[in-house]
């Protein structure tokens, strides 16, 4: 019998994984936040409080905050889950790589904050600009920026749950949490270019959101763009190498 | 084949200094709750990394090789499973990721859910499955791959009587079919239901292998038991504890005693000899000796806190 390949490996684990999210809270809760986001749009346009100002507001929230709650909540107890059910026994006795598992896991994770979230952002944006649409295909490059640094997003801290799921068995999401409170939100308050190891400061600029004062550290999109998908790649090295050596106990 | 493999949870032991090598057919690893049988499954099928020793598995080492992987039938002792796939999902999915294509996945598994009894139940969620149910889908996500090695670990937990004739059958008919089949139990009449070939493990290491017989063999020097149910056993006892091949005997009952000797093909004529001569009526004669769980308590039994037996010239544990 031959070794399947690792993408068959890959597209399995993210299937089941997929399935097991069908039924948990977290997909629940996940969609309640999206769904929260766009309810805040109705409720501006409502009061007459939306317009393009608010959109750049709910962005701002949406990659700050948003972003990493759905993701952590989707991704960092995707593998624990396999460790607390057993169910990772059968995957390991399995001839497929240790690290496709933290990697199927990542890709369900994402699919789902895609479709969460990318729509979620796109509805926004047509709500608030809902009075305005003599501005809405003109400011549609705001649109299309927005929703590039919400799918960054989206692959940045799906890989930062993943790897906090493989490194944290039992209160993966907490501590997972925790980092990203001290890192995303404690250091985006630091002065000058301490900045640039914060995240959400490059999404920031990629969305176009981020506008320098004087002595404000400033980077191009793309460069912005390339740090944020090369922190993500580094996290997924992370996960991946933990779990190639380490032995994950399910007889506790 | 195993040489001097250790395996440590932190301080913990889980099998220590264990040597054995295990060939085609049925083998048993029978041992109490906590004696390494999971471990050493475990150790086998790659899950867990040898602390110290050499462990080889169909010729190559374990730990993260792909080649020997796809050659391994698993079934955990645990009861963790798919709950959100149905039977024909998790034994396909299995399937898959074992190195076939999907329609073969789908076609096979069917076809080993149905050996297993599962054919009408394929359909539904494994969260609907009753324990019995559970375990054999366990079982068909380790055979579906046809591998040349299966390791059940526990496998008849939880089974009706019927379901484990099934399983006890299809165990007996692989190993026959010339597969290496690994079964661990913690009970011996499951073990001796499907094998004669048995390593018998306490506190991580391995404290007899081979035939049921050879290990009975192996034994001779320890007392052997033999329970006589007759009308005046304190008359016979006094008649037998004469003999010197006789080294105790207790009374258990009114008509029953139990008798100690190292010499048990001395004993079986000399007990129905003295009874006729005193016109003693034996109702029954026993031998506990006669089924594994008396192996095991005697190889278990005053073994010091290691528990376990030097070895032998061969290197043989007695």
């Amino acid at each position: 019998m031959t070794s399947p390949s690792v993408g068959t490996a890959v597209r399995m684990i993210a299937g089941m994984s997929l399935r097991r999210a069908r039924r948990s809270h977290t997909l629940w809760l996940a969609l309640a936040v999206a769904v929260l986001l766009v309810a805040s749009a109705v409720v501006s346009l409502l009061v007459g409080g939306a317009g393009l100002d608010f959109y750049d507001d709910a962005l701002d929230v949406l990659l700050r905050y948003v972003v990493p709650l759905v993701m952590l909540l989707l991704g960092s107890s995707a593998v624990s889950e396999e460790v607390q059910a057993k169910t990772i026994t059968y995957l390991f006795s399995r001839p497929i790589p240790r690290w496709s598992l933290p990697l199927g896991k990542y890709v369900g994770a994402v699919l789902v904050g895609l479709v969460l979230l990318l729509p979620a952002t796109a509805l926004t944006y047509l709500i608030t600009m809902f009075g305005e649409a003599d501005a809405l295909l003109p400011e549609a490059t705001r649109l299309l920026q927005g929703l590039f640094a919400v799918a960054l997003a989206v692959l940045f801290f799906g890989a930062v749950a993943i790897a906090f799921g493989t490194m944290v068995t039992g209160y993966s999401f907490v501590a997972a949490l925790f980092f990203l409170l001290i890192v995303e939100v404690g250091l985006s308050f630091a002065p000058g270019w301490i900045k640039v190891i914060v995240m959400t400061f490059h999404l920031r600029i990629v969305s176009g959101l981020y506008h320098p004062a004087a002595g404000d550290p400033s980077l191009p999109g793309l460069l912005a763009a390339l740090i944020v998908l090369l922190l993500t790649g580094l996290w997924l090295v992370v996960a991946a190498s933990w779990v190639v050596s380490t032995e994950y106990r399910t007889d506790k | 084949m195993a040489d001097h493999l250790s395996k440590w949870y932190g301080k913990v032991v889980g099998i220590n200094d264990f040597s054995v090598e295990i060939g085609p057919g049925v083998t048993g690893l029978l041992g109490p709750n906590g004696a390494g049988k999971s471990t050493f499954i475990k150790l086998l099928v790659g899950a867990l990394r040898p602390s110290k020793g050499k462990l080889e598995v169909l010729g190559e080492r374990v730990w993260g090789n792909r080649r020997v992987l796809g050659r391994i039938g698993y079934c955990p002792e645990h009861d963790g499973i798919y709950d959100d796939l149905t039977g024909a999902e998790f034994v396909a999915a299995m399937g898959r990721l074992g190195g076939m294509s999907a329609d073969e996945a789908a076609r096979r598994g069917l076809e080993t859910l149905e050996q297993l009894g599962l054919a009408k139940a394929a359909g539904r969620l494994l969260r609907e499955y009753s324990k019995g149910m559970r375990q054999r889908a366990k079982l068909a996500q380790a055979l579906v791959h046809d591998p040349e090695l299966l390791l059940f670990d526990e496998p008849l937990t939880g089974c009706d009587p019927l379901a484990r004739v099934q399983i006890t059958k299809m165990i007996k008919a692989l190993g026959g079919a010339g597969k290496t089949v690994i079964v661990s139990s913690h009970i011996l009449h499951e073990i001796e239901s499907m094998t004669d070939e048995i390593v018998l493990l306490y506190k991580g290491q391995v404290l007899a292998e081979g035939n049921i017989y050879q290990i009975r063999e192996m034994i001779d020097n320890h007392p052997h038991q033999i329970r006589i149910e007759c009308d005046r056993p304190r008359e016979l006892g006094q008649r037998l504890v004469a003999s010197e091949d006789v080294r105790a005997i207790e009374f258990p009952g009114e008509e029953a005693l139990v008798l100690e000797t190292a010499n048990p093909d001395g004993c079986y004529p000399l007990i129905p000899r003295l009874a006729l001569e005193q016109g003693i009526k034996i109702r029954a004669l026993t031998s506990p000796d006669n089924n594994l769980q008396a192996v095991f308590e005697y190889l278990t039994r005053d073994r010091g806190p290691e528990g376990v037996a030097p070895r032998d010239a061969q290197g043989r544990r007695s």
